[in-house]
């Protein structure tokens, strides 16, 4: 029995923070991910695709998205869909699931009742839907006195939190033992968006597509080889998503620190499908912190899919150099040294005076660049 | 620089040479009255200077003395620099320009160039020149009306103040860079906010970019909560259907339904068999009350026997002990009758002895009666004859008493007429001769006799013949009146059958004597006959002969008849006969009591034995087809049977009322009704859940959840947007702000030469105040009193004061460097006070130390007491 977990597609995931066209891409990206994971199915012989919850990034995903996922769910012949209600798009009545249910297409299955069944002919698949955002109970509670045919390997599929997480997860907590206690060959687990292995029987599979940072291994799907009843089953992660989201904090001490970690960012990704975002601290310069700026913001941040640069943390320590090259003295140095002193009090007036001074000197750079010219 | 001569020609009102000489290097005055051509003075001298010779402008055409083509010329001779020059212009015809002095003789724009050079100013436009061109002389020499102006200087002029400055302007701006620096911060922040503060541009964008997605995001979220709100009463709905659905259903209600008609199956023949039990017990009842009635009837039968009996017997007793009074009593109404038919018989023959004696008394009396009547009809019969007499006497009389009145009257009118007649009538006196016979109208005429003639007469006599007599004429009338009287008298006369008068008046009398008689005789007879009773007459004559007729009149009686006999007592026997009777009637009321007692004692004793008789007859077929032995038999069985009955109908009301039908039948009603209620609500329902599906389709085929969650994202990341332009924005607005005041700190100082300068003038104008600049030379801010003034703000007067003593200080400044420099004045000061005036010329006769100052007035009063060279004018 082989199958392939996927969980968390969030598809209509809305990426409001970002720009128009990132948006489309990102958002389009999770709808590609169907596509790709009906490829790797059928390279890889699986006949079932279990989406462990989220399918939706919410209840009510609007028809274009709804449709959309559909289709492309359709086109893939041969594969079966097995799609699970998550917190994003909690089981409600008449809501999105009623309608999918009576409108999907053959090959896609919505598990909408907590109750076995049949996962072709060699498994029994026990699903739990969540019907709300957030519920005190385990939803897979049930598995362990399930009735299934002997001899089948039972498969759950769920969506929560596994209770040992700690943190703030209170909600949808599933037991970390439920497939030894339910006698689960498999439990398909989402809602965690990256790779992770509770025990040999039990996995989150993570989103296909990355949506976020800080996600160790994400943009997966795990192909699972079923043995039987009891065996651990065997499970290989394929790599399905597009986008790589990276994060970094980079300390600097001037503008020439820049250029190689630019270089250095994400190896072996296409900048187009690259999401970052740059924690950038030290101590510069302001002429530095202007040269790093203009090397990020004019050039990193339009070759990849988005950049997120995080200055806050960029101190800037306007040299006698900058200083003397605003003016050696006259009404400009005056000013400067003025928003300086207000800089080093700190604060948000500090802040702005920083800020200020950062315009001051690009203001001067640019009009000797125009006297220049 | 000093001028030293002026000579203007062809100038406006200059049209002869006028020439200003012996300038000297101190105060000049030129005092002149208005409309003297002082103002002229000025503009030849600036236009000399600084319009260039060639030039055709408005301006220079305007310089021609009205109405003549001449060509305006001036002359001006100068020290600058410590050379002595000489200058000549000619505008228009024949424009020249000659300029002489240690560096030699230059004409035409050569000459123009030098000039420039040497006083510092610019070449004119070419319409003519300009504050700009005319550079800090332009400046010093203060045309009228221009003194009070605090305005900045021109560029030129500036710049020349500037080159004054050098060394600290240097030091302190930053120059072209930081003008230029600063516009692009004022262009940039016009982008995000208004002079006053307000946002704008990218700003204002964000901002309202800002406010509409989270607006957007409100509504979006509103949007979702809708949807929800669908969803839920969807359930909601759904749940309710559903409910209604499995109620409509329920198979308990089902069994519950048919278990209600079962037990009202039952309760209603538990009701039934009340009914026939309450019935059996009421005719068991009855039955057993029928025979216990039957039973004490019988007993009162038997006791009602007994009386009847008893009371036969005493009443047969009674009857046979009355027997024997009822013969008594019989005996003595026999006893009494004959007692009273003796009594009565004696009393018969009295009575009749009586009646006899008494007949013939009346017989007797009758008699008399009867004689008596007869002679008064007798004496009656003869007054009626008298009387019939009489009458027919009086009805053969004509000569009632109104005949005799109308007898009366008509000789009185006979006599009348006949002495009118005779009045006028001759009279005739006959005397006859015994035996004579005469004839009047053939009646013989006796002697004596008168007679009046009143008609024609004849009188014969005989032998003698006719005497023939006509009355006269006029007694014709007369004479037939009387002769009319005298024929109503005849024709009465002739009517009563009396021959005349005195007849009739005799018989007028002799029948009111008749009437007299008649009216005695009726009286008498009425008396003959009163009525009489006794014979049962009423009065009057008829009846008397009535009651008469047909009687015989008795015979006298026979002087020997007897007498009638006399009357017997008659008062024992009917005493006795009263007292048999009462006697006799006495023993018939005993008789009689006795009998009716008789009578009723038999019917007493017939009643009492046919009660007996009736009762023992009823007892006997009372008894006969039940004796008394089987009524007691049947007796106790109707109790036995009543007993069960009361038993089973007390059995069937416990049944009957374990089973309340009424309330079995409510309850079943209640269910129908709710299930029908149920099936009625079952359509709006579905309906409702049809509407709320569709909703739901609707609605969710927008993706709220989706919508609301990028629109909130949206909204953070526009808030995000604004903020960060708003710290742009603010950045920027600090900037500038910081750029300018750095700028107003760094023209402080640079202007400090120029304000430590004028602050002794000031102080000595204005005590303990001091002036300010702006960066651009204009005086800017009076500090008096730790207070400032805006100088624009400050009176007419003292902007003027502080505006010369503004050009004094500048042309110390210029002086100081080197620059050439004079301070010309015309008509300043005239807002100035007494006190402020004084220390103005003071003031400037100070600057005049320093400084050539050409001071041109009007008032020569006010500046006479000022230590100048005067100067007149012309």
């Amino acid at each position: 029995m082989r199958l392939i977990h996927s969980a968390d597609w969030q598809l209509g995931k809305p990426f409001g923070r970002m720009p128009v066209d990132a948006r489309a891409a990102l958002s389009e990206a999770r709808l590609d991910a169907i596509d790709t994971l009906a490829a790797a199915a059928r390279q890889h012989r699986a006949g079932h695709v279990l989406v462990a919850g989220d399918v939706f990034d919410s209840a009510e995903p609007g028809d274009r998205i709804y449709r959309q996922a559909l289709a492309r769910m359709k086109a893939a012949a041969g594969v079966r869909w097995w799609l699970l209600p998550g917190n994003h798009d909690p089981l409600r009545p008449d809501g999105l699931w009623s309608r999918l249910s009576a409108e999907a297409p053959e090959n896609v299955a919505a598990c909408l009742t907590p109750a076995p069944v049949m996962l072709g002919e060699d498994a029994v698949l026990l699903p739990a839907p969540l019907t709300h955002k957030f519920s005190l109970s385990d939803p897979t509670a049930w598995f362990d006195g399930a009735e299934t045919p002997a001899g089948l390997p039972r498969i759950g599929l769920a969506h929560g939190a596994i209770r040992t997480f700690g943190g703030d997860e209170q909600t949808n907590l599933i037991a970390p033992d439920r497939a030894r206690r339910a006698g689960l060959s498999y439990l398909a687990l989402g809602d965690w968006h990256g790779l992770r292995k509770i025990d040999g029987h039990t996995y989150y599979s993570g989103t296909p597509e990355p949506d976020d940072f800080g996600r160790e291994a994400t943009g997966l799907a795990l192909l699972v080889d079923v043995a039987g009843a009891g065996l651990e089953p065997q499970v290989e992660a394929l790599p399905i998503g597009r986008h790589a989201w990276v994060e970094e904090r980079w300390h600097l001490s001037g503008a020439e620190d820049v250029a190689p970690r630019i270089a250095a960012l994400a190896p072996g990704i296409e900048r187009k499908h690259l999401v970052a975002r740059l924690h950038l601290s030290g101590l510069v310069p302001l002429a530095e912190r202007v040269t790093l700026r203009r090397l990020l913001e004019d050039g990193l941040a339009h070759e990849i899919r988005w950049l997120d640069l995080d200055l806050a943390d960029l101190m800037t320590r306007p040299t006698e150099t900058d200083l003397s090259e605003i003016d050696a003295h006259g009404e400009l140095r005056d000013a400067a040294e003025r928003l300086r002193a207000m800089a080093e009090d700190g604060g948000t007036e500090g802040r702005l005076a920083g800020a200020a001074l950062e315009r001051l000197y690009v203001e001067l750079m640019r009009a000797q660049r125009g006297s220049e010219a | 620089m000093r001028i030293r001569r002026l000579s203007i020609e062809n100038f406006r009102k200059f049209r002869a040479p006028v020439v200003l000489d012996g300038f000297s290097d101190g105060l000049n005055l030129v005092c002149e009255p208005n409309e003297s051509g002082k103002s002229t003075v000025l503009e030849a001298l600036r236009a000399a200077l600084f319009e260039r010779y060639n030039s055709k402008s408005g301006r220079i055409r305007s310089f021609r003395p009205h109405g003549d083509d001449v060509a305006p010329t001036v002359t001006v001779e100068f020290e600058v620099a410590g050379g002595r020059w000489q200058m000549a212009k000619r505008f228009l015809q024949g424009p020249s320009v000659t300029l002489d002095g240690p560096d030699g003789r230059f004409t035409a724009e050569a000459a123009e160039e030098k000039l420039q050079a040497l006083l510092g100013f610019n070449r004119a436009g070419n319409s003519g020149a300009d504050d700009d061109s005319r550079g800090a002389l332009g400046l010093l020499w203060v045309e009228q009306g221009q003194s009070f102006q605090l305005g900045s200087p021109a560029e030129t002029a500036r710049r020349t103040l500037e080159e004054a400055l050098a060394s600290e302007v240097g030091a302190v701006t930053g120059g072209r860079r930081a003008k230029a620096v600063q516009q692009q911060v004022e262009k940039a922040l016009a982008d995000f906010y208004t002079a006053t503060g307000k946002p704008t541009g990218r700003l204002k964008q964000a901002q309202d970019a800002a406010a509409a997605s989270r607006e957007r995001a409100s509504a979006c979220a509103q949007e979702l909560m809708q949807f929800d709100e669908v969803l839920k009463r969807l359930e909601t709905k759904r749940n309710e259907q559903r409910r209604l659905v499995r109620d409509i259903e329920d198979p308990e209600a089902d069994k519950e339904l048919k278990a209600l008609d079962a037990d009202i199956e039952r309760a209603r023949r538990a009701a039934d068999a009340l009914r026939m039990a309450d019935l059996t017990c009421r005719s068991a009842t009855a039955d057993r009350e029928a025979l216990d009635k039957r039973a004490e009837v019988r007993a009162g039968l038997r006791a009602a026997l007994l009386k009847a009996e008893t009371a036969a017997r005493a009443a047969l007793e009674n009857l046979n002990a009355h027997a024997e009074r009822l013969a008594q009593a019989r005996r003595a109404d026999q006893a009494a009758a004959e007692a009273l038919d003796t009594a009565r018989m004696q009393l018969r023959q009295a009575e009749e002895l009586q009646d006899k004696a008494q007949a013939a008394r009346r017989s007797a009396a009758d008699r008399q009666q009867l004689a008596t009547a007869f002679a008064r009809l007798d004496r009656a019969n003869g007054l009626a004859a008298e009387i019939a007499r009489i009458e027919a006497r009086i009805a053969g009389s004509r000569m009632d008493e109104a005949a005799d009145a109308r007898l009366r009257k008509l000789e009185a009118a006979v006599i009348a007429t006949r002495a009118t007649l005779d009045a006028g009538a001759a009279s005739l006196s006959v005397t006859l001769q015994p035996g004579a016979a005469i004839t009047l109208d053939g009646a013989p005429l006796e002697s004596g006799t008168q007679i009046s003639l009143t008609r024609d007469a004849r009188i014969d006599i005989p032998g003698v013949g006719t005497l023939a007599f006509r009355p006269p004429a006029g007694s014709d009338a007369s004479l037939a009146r009387h002769r009319a009287a005298s024929d109503d008298l005849a024709a009465f006369l002739a009517a009563v059958g009396h021959a005349d008068p005195a007849a009739a008046h005799a018989a007028a009398r002799a029948r009111t004597q008749d009437e007299t008689a008649r009216a005695a005789l009726r009286s008498r007879l009425e008396a003959e006959c009163p009525a009489d009773p006794a014979l049962g007459l009423p009065a009057g004559l008829d009846a008397l002969r009535g009651a008469l007729a047909g009687r015989d009149r008795p015979e006298p009686l026979a002087p020997d008849a007897p007498q009638p006999p006399a009357e017997i007592d008659l008062r024992p026997f009917r005493t006795a006969e009263i007292e048999a009777t009462a006697r006799r009637q006495a023993a018939l009321d005993s008789l009689q009591k006795a009998e009716v007692r008789g009578v009723e004692l038999q019917g007493a004793s017939d009643r009492a034995e046919g009660d007996r008789l009736r009762l023992a007859q009823e007892l006997a077929a009372d008894l006969a087809p039940l004796p008394d032995a089987d009524l007691e038999a049947r007796q106790a069985a109707a109790r036995a049977d009543e007993a069960r009955a009361l038993v089973d109908r007390e059995t069937a009301g416990r049944a009957a009322k374990a089973l309340d039908v009424e309330a079995l039948h409510q309850q079943r009603e209640r269910m129908v009704k709710k299930r029908e209620r149920l099936q009625a609500d079952l359509p709006n329902l579905a309906g409702e859940v049809a509407r709320l599906e569709e909703q739901a389709r609707t609605l969710g085929g927008e993706g709220p959840g989706q919508r609301a969650e990028a629109a909130r994202e949206e909204a953070e990341a526009a808030e995000a947007t604004h903020a960060r332009l708003k710290d742009e924005g603010d950045a920027l607005a600090l900037l500038l702000g910081v750029l300018r005041e750095a700028q107003q700190d760094a023209a402080r100082r640079y202007l400090r030469p120029i304000t430590r300068r004028m602050e002794p003038f000031v102080r000595r104008l204005l005590p303990n105040a001091s002036l300010a600049f702006t960066e651009d030379y204009k005086p800017g801010l009076l500090m008096r009193g730790g207070r400032e003034e805006a100088a624009e703000l400050l009176s007419k007067g003292t902007q003027e004061q502080l505006a010369v003593l503004t050009r004094i200080a500048f042309a110390d400044l210029l002086i100081d460097k080197g620059k050439p420099a004079s301070l010309v004045l015309d008509d300043a000061l005239v807002f100035s006070d007494d006190d402020r005036f004084e220390v103005m010329t003071d003031i400037l006769a100070d600057a005049a130390r320093r400084m050539q100052v050409i001071i041109l007035s009007c008032r020569a009063s006010a500046y006479r007491t000022v230590d100048a060279t005067r100067l007149p004018l012309g």
